[in-house]
């Protein structure tokens, strides 16, 4: 019975998945210059993370190599998150557009269709380079064959609870339209912040700091956990920390949701 | 003139409806100081330094440089004229007597004036905070107060022309939205919003300088912080005025094609 849940799940995904290529493939030229637009925001990045390491050997005990998984760990959370749920940004459209309402009518969860009502494929580009980033840097780390395998083990677990804790926090901050119409301003405000989890969050050098965001707002287990697991093998604390909070962020946004439908009133007549 | 008085004070009035927006952007900016100082912070910790800057200098060119950025880079002009053209809105200004680029041009300038008052009080309450950095380089006295608004102005105006030549392409294109996002993030790039352009790799510190971008953000940095002097003042406006008659130029012949092109349909 679940198998075949799942299934049907899928499935709705990649129907939404192939009409959103479609759409966007009906404007081809338009499709590749978001795409290139996106990999000079990627060239960005690399270019700065390359200036300031022409300058200095470490940032907060983080080599060149070592600071490029955490960035290729936050472009591929960041990725993903874009190419398979555009940000939810259907939570906000649907609600001022009124079919969030047909979307409750349908015999399926509501939280699936609103968060694959839309994907921006262009941004596999973002999943496709970080992941050639870390391919290119491997040799470079001195890993043997068999911490490579073991650590990339524990580095996907890592990267799926981050990718849950992303996942919830845009779900939590794009539900407050229910109530305000337009999150958008207080969404910048989350995106700026969890866009600093690019950085080694070894950087926040007060402890108060690095405890609000492991725990408040976790940006160490974005980037910086799931990177630390991949050049030092498994740590348990690490790993237990990401698993709880992952569950904990997954399970509130989820009642958090549920919660803001109970006081949906629709914007359509 | 008077109508486009009337369409900047809308701009403003506009911009301030939306209070939630304008407290959120003052956090916006708060969480982005805290990372910049925690970042640059733990660099000079190890003993590194970047190019010619010193802590306290980079850190002032990445305050100011937001501060620059946010009232002269980011704007939705393509993205809003799109709309207008794609959905049909651009039919009423063939009606009225209105220069489309001018009253565009008028709206931006509204948005650049509630930002200037807002973004100089966060500013203001950001250099109260860094009181204890070297605050002796940036310019104080009149004439390089002009000179610096003077320049800010021409960035303004030349990053407004872009984007309005990026919104013409509307009445060509479907879709420009590829391209806007392209053009603003090549912007940011060569503006020096990101990285100094003088810390870039040659060639690209090169290229960077026969492009208008540097007068965007990199440019008014450099005269706030007096890397360049009131000297080197007429050399520069005259450059940033060329750039922004060639772009007004373009972007008016550009109207006039594009008008002649337009089909309106619908009842």
């Amino acid at each position: 019975m679940a198998v075949k849940k799942i299934k049907k799940y899928f499935r709705i995904w990649q129907i939404n998945a192939r009409a959103s290529l479609m759409q966007r493939m009906a404007f081809r030229a338009n499709f590749l210059l978001i795409f290139v637009g996106v990999m000079m925001q990627l060239v960005i990045s690399l270019l700065f993370l390359k200036i300031v390491f022409s300058f200095v050997n470490n940032i907060a005990g983080w080599n060149f190599s070592q600071a490029l998984v955490v960035v290729a760990s936050y472009m591929l959370i960041e990725g993903l998150n874009w190419a398979l749920f555009a940000e939810l940004v259907g939570i906000p459209l649907s609600i001022k557009q009124g079919f969030l309402d047909n979307l409750i009518t349908k015999p399926m969860s509501t939280q699936f269709l609103i968060s694959v009502w839309r994907a921006d494929p262009e941004d596999w580009g973002r999943v496709i380079t970080a992941g050639l980033i870390l391919i290119f840097i491997i040799p470079g780390l001195g890993l043997g064959y068999a911490d490579l395998l073991i650590n990339g083990v524990f580095y996907l677990v890592m990267l799926l609870c981050a990718f849950a804790i992303t996942y919830s926090i845009t779900l939590m901050i794009k539900t407050l339209s229910i109530w305000f119409t337009d999150s958008s301003a207080l969404w910048m405000l989350v995106n700026q912040t969890i866009r600093v989890s690019q950085y080694p969050t070894d950087i926040f050098f007060h402890r108060a700091v690095r405890i609000i965001f492991s725990t408040v707002i976790p940006l160490t287990f974005m980037a910086t956990a799931p990177a630390k697991i991949f050049l030092h093998g498994f740590n348990f604390w690490l790993l237990i920390s990401a698993l709880g909070l992952g569950a904990a962020f997954l399970f509130g946004s989820r009642k958090f949701w549920l919660f803001a439908l109970k006081h949906y009133s629709s914007a359509s007549s | 003139m008077k109508k486009y008085f009337i369409i900047f004070k809308n701009s403003v009035q506009t911009n301030l409806a939306y209070r939630f927006n304008t407290f959120t952007s003052f956090l916006t900016e708060g969480v982005f100081l805290i990372v910049l100082l925690y970042l640059w912070t733990s660099i000079y910790r190890q003993g590194g330094h970047i190019g010619a800057y010193s802590l306290a200098g980079l850190v002032m060119y990445f305050v100011l440089s937001r501060f620059v950025a946010l009232i002269t880079m980011y704007d939705d002009t393509a993205k809003k004229m799109n709309e207008e053209i794609s959905e049909g809105g651009a039919i009423n200004y063939f009606l009225k007597p209105l220069n489309y680029l001018h009253k565009e041009y008028a709206y931006k300038l509204g948005t650049v004036a509630y930002r200037i008052v807002l973004y100089s009080l966060i500013l203001f309450l950001i250099l109260l905070v860094l009181h204890r950095l070297s605050l002796s380089g940036i310019i104080s006295s009149l004439p390089e107060l002009i000179f610096f608004f003077a320049v800010l102005m021409i960035g303004i105006t030349i990053n407004f022309l872009i984007f309005f030549i990026v919104g013409l392409l509307s009445f060509h294109f479907d879709r420009i939205q590829g391209l806007n996002f392209t053009i603003i993030t090549f912007a940011s790039l060569f503006s020096g919003n990101m990285v100094p352009l003088d810390l870039f790799p040659k060639y690209l510190f090169w290229l960077g300088n026969f492009l208008p971008f540097k007068f965007v953000v990199f440019i008014p940095i450099s005269i706030a912080t007096r890397k360049i002097s009131l000297l080197e003042s007429p050399a520069l406006i005259v450059t940033g005025l060329a750039w922004v008659a060639g772009l007004y130029f373009f972007a008016r012949g550009m109207q006039y094609f594009s008008f002649k092109k337009y089909e309106a349909y619908g009842g």
